[in-house]
């Protein structure tokens, strides 16, 4: 069996040895700036390494002591805990609020005959999807900003009080509302083209069909469309919850300040704020904590895709 | 007969309720860019809503006479150009080489690359990578690390793999090489995806914020624009000293944004069936 194996490898390399080269560059930068770093992961089994005296950081990671503390501090330090627990809370509230509303647009979209105004619906929720999370921030805080139109309107309608204006980014217990809300502003637009497609791929003929038998509208999406997409909705749920140890750094980074960290910090947010951001030199302890992330992470996913492809025979990879 | 006019008005309610409800839903995803460009356009005073207050272009004087903000422009420009061809020729050659079966130790290599999109070193690791590698604070620490993009890699070779196999054979008959084969032949078959995934890849370097972050602690004039305009939106109005300055900084902040997204909103139109079929072409493959 292995000699055959081996046989078929050689016959193959000696056909194709000239493709090589083509994957070559691909390995060169994946090992460089892949591979390399996971090496780089035994830092989180290193206890204070002294990159500033040492100019080498092979040279000072060498001189460190072994040691399993940062693990041990991940499960006992309030302060980890509570990152961790955000980190859950806000990827749950996300799914669980956001998931459903791509899915209901689609549905929206699909049901409009006019061509012209669901290209339009289509150009307008997809574009935030586009922007660098910096232009999106940047743009909510224009938006909701003390003195700006989100506080004057509600001050005009008697919701606010004009002498104690809401400090929309700047207010911890509205922090994670603010995440969830960008968030879905951002993506339920670009995430509903999956449905989309799957929608237009439904059997015009089943509607017909539910029309002879006299089923309105909202017979025919609950009896119809719902089921037919279901697959792909199922599919698109999996993997998501995959995804449920990535909060969203690239987002919340550009969002959170001191004020808000409490309900806001993330284990992301956490992990560079403590070895490259504000708090910097904890290097042992960030690594330690974003291999744990990425270990749970990892599981979550290879779980999450084999459930998929045993409920659905499709996955990811 | 009556149940038949009762789901015509059944029908009829659920348009109208239809179209309102998108006409909001449009309108929420439009009203803050407009709150943004009116702004961008206004004197500091009272609040801004849909129109430009006191219009005034000075905002606009301020960012284009800013060179930091000039030049993290080019900056963003070069390392979108140069990233979205580094990447996108890397990844098509790869993906060229491993849609052959023949290939030699095909399906490892693949696992090779499916493990980086699974699990990564992290943020220390990769900095100390970088940093001995000797590319940090440098433009190049902007574009190397996101070379190898394995999502990618799959949709291209997906693509290639559903071409059919006579498209070449009358080429290798004539003894083209596999390179000439890669180029001449298979790139202008596979270009549909390849747009897409070019556009996918030219967003991302363009949007970037964090390998800036993280690669280029001390070397803002090679900040890239997302990142410059974080840092100033981040910076506190006192620190810059001048008293108009002061008042007008966030009105500086929403000229500086709506520069800075020009150059997708230019692009989109022409360019959104692009993502569309990015989307369904590489959505979950078994």
């Amino acid at each position: 069996m292995k000699a055959t194996g081996s046989e078929s490898f050689k016959a193959k390399w000696k056909k194709s040895k000239s493709l090589v080269p083509f994957v070559v560059p691909a390995i060169v930068f994946a090992v460089l700036f892949s591979y390399l770093p996971m090496i780089g992961l035994l830092i989180a089994f290193k206890d204070n390494i002294n990159f500033i005296r040492y100019g080498n950081p092979i040279e000072a990671f060498m001189h460190a002591d072994w040691t399993f503390q940062h693990f041990g501090k991940i499960f006992s330090d309030p302060e980890i805990l509570k990152y961790i627990g955000n980190t859950l809370i806000i990827s749950v509230l996300k799914i669980v609020i956001l998931f459903p509303l791509p899915v209901v647009l689609a549905i929206m979209i699909t049901e409009v005959s006019n061509k012209l105004f669901s290209k339009w619906t289509q150009m307008s929720v997809f574009l935030p999807h586009f922007l660098s999370w910096v232009v999106i921030t940047g743009i909510f805080k224009c938006v909701l900003s003390i003195d700006g139109p989100v506080n004057s309107f509600l001050i005009k309608l008697g919701l606010m009080n004009p002498d104690n204006p809401v400090y929309w980014f700047g207010t911890d217990s509205i922090f994670r509302g603010l995440v969830i809300f960008t968030s879905g502003w951002k993506e339920i637009g670009y995430s509903s083209i999956v449905y989309v497609s799957a929608i237009m791929a439904i059997d015009p003929n089943l509607y017909e069909a539910a029309k002879l038998d006299g089923a309105g509208k909202f017979r025919q999406i609950w009896s119809i469309t719902i089921p037919s997409i279901l697959p792909t909705i199922i599919v698109m749920l999996i993997i998501r919850v995959g995804y449920l140890m990535d909060a969203g750094f690239d987002q919340i980074y550009t969002m959170i300040s001191s004020v808000t960290r409490n309900s806001g910090e993330i284990i992301g947010t956490y992990v560079y704020r403590i070895s490259l951001g504000e708090n910097a030199g904890q290097y042992g302890l960030s690594t330690a904590v974003g291999l744990f992330n990425g270990v749970v992470a990892l599981l979550l996913i290879l779980v999450t895709n084999k459930i998929a492809k045993k409920t659905t025979g499709t996955g990811v990879f | 007969m009556k149940n038949k006019t009762g789901k015509i008005k059944e029908n009829r309610v659920f348009h109208a309720v239809n179209y309102v409800l998108l006409v909001f839903i449009i309108l929420l995803c439009l009203l803050p860019f407009l709150n943004v460009v009116s702004k961008s356009f206004s004197t500091y005073g009272e609040t801004v809503v849909f129109l430009p207050v006191d219009a005034t272009l000075y905002n606009y004087q301020f960012v284009f006479t800013n060179w930091p903000y000039f030049r993290a422009f080019f900056i963003s420009i070069a390392v979108t150009v140069f990233g979205t061809l580094l990447s996108v020729a890397v990844m098509f050659s790869a993906a060229f080489a491993l849609s052959k079966p023949s290939f030699p130790c095909r399906r490892g290599t693949m696992v090779f690359f499916i493990i980086i999109m699974l699990f990564s070193g992290g943020i220390v690791p990769n900095f100390f990578i970088v940093k001995s590698l000797g590319l940090l604070n440098t433009p190049f620490a902007l574009i190397f690390p996101s070379v190898v993009q394995v999502y990618n890699l799959i949709l291209l070779k997906n693509y290639l793999e559903g071409v059919p196999k006579e498209i070449e054979e009358s080429a290798v008959i004539d003894g083209a090489r596999n390179w000439q084969v890669m180029v001449y032949i298979l790139l202008p078959v596979a270009l549909p995806a390849v747009a897409s995934v070019a556009l996918f890849t030219a967003v991302n370097y363009w949007n970037n914020y964090f390998s800036a972050l993280i690669y280029l602690p001390n070397a803002d004039r090679f900040w890239p624009l997302a990142m410059y305009i974080l840092n100033y939106i981040n910076t506190s109005a006192d620190v810059l000293g001048d008293q108009t300055l002061f008042l007008q900084k966030t009105y500086i902040e929403a000229a500086m944004i709506v520069v800075s997204i020009i150059p997708i909103v230019a692009v989109y139109p022409f360019v959104a069936k692009f993502f569309v079929k990015g989307v369904t072409v590489g959505s979950v493959k078994g």
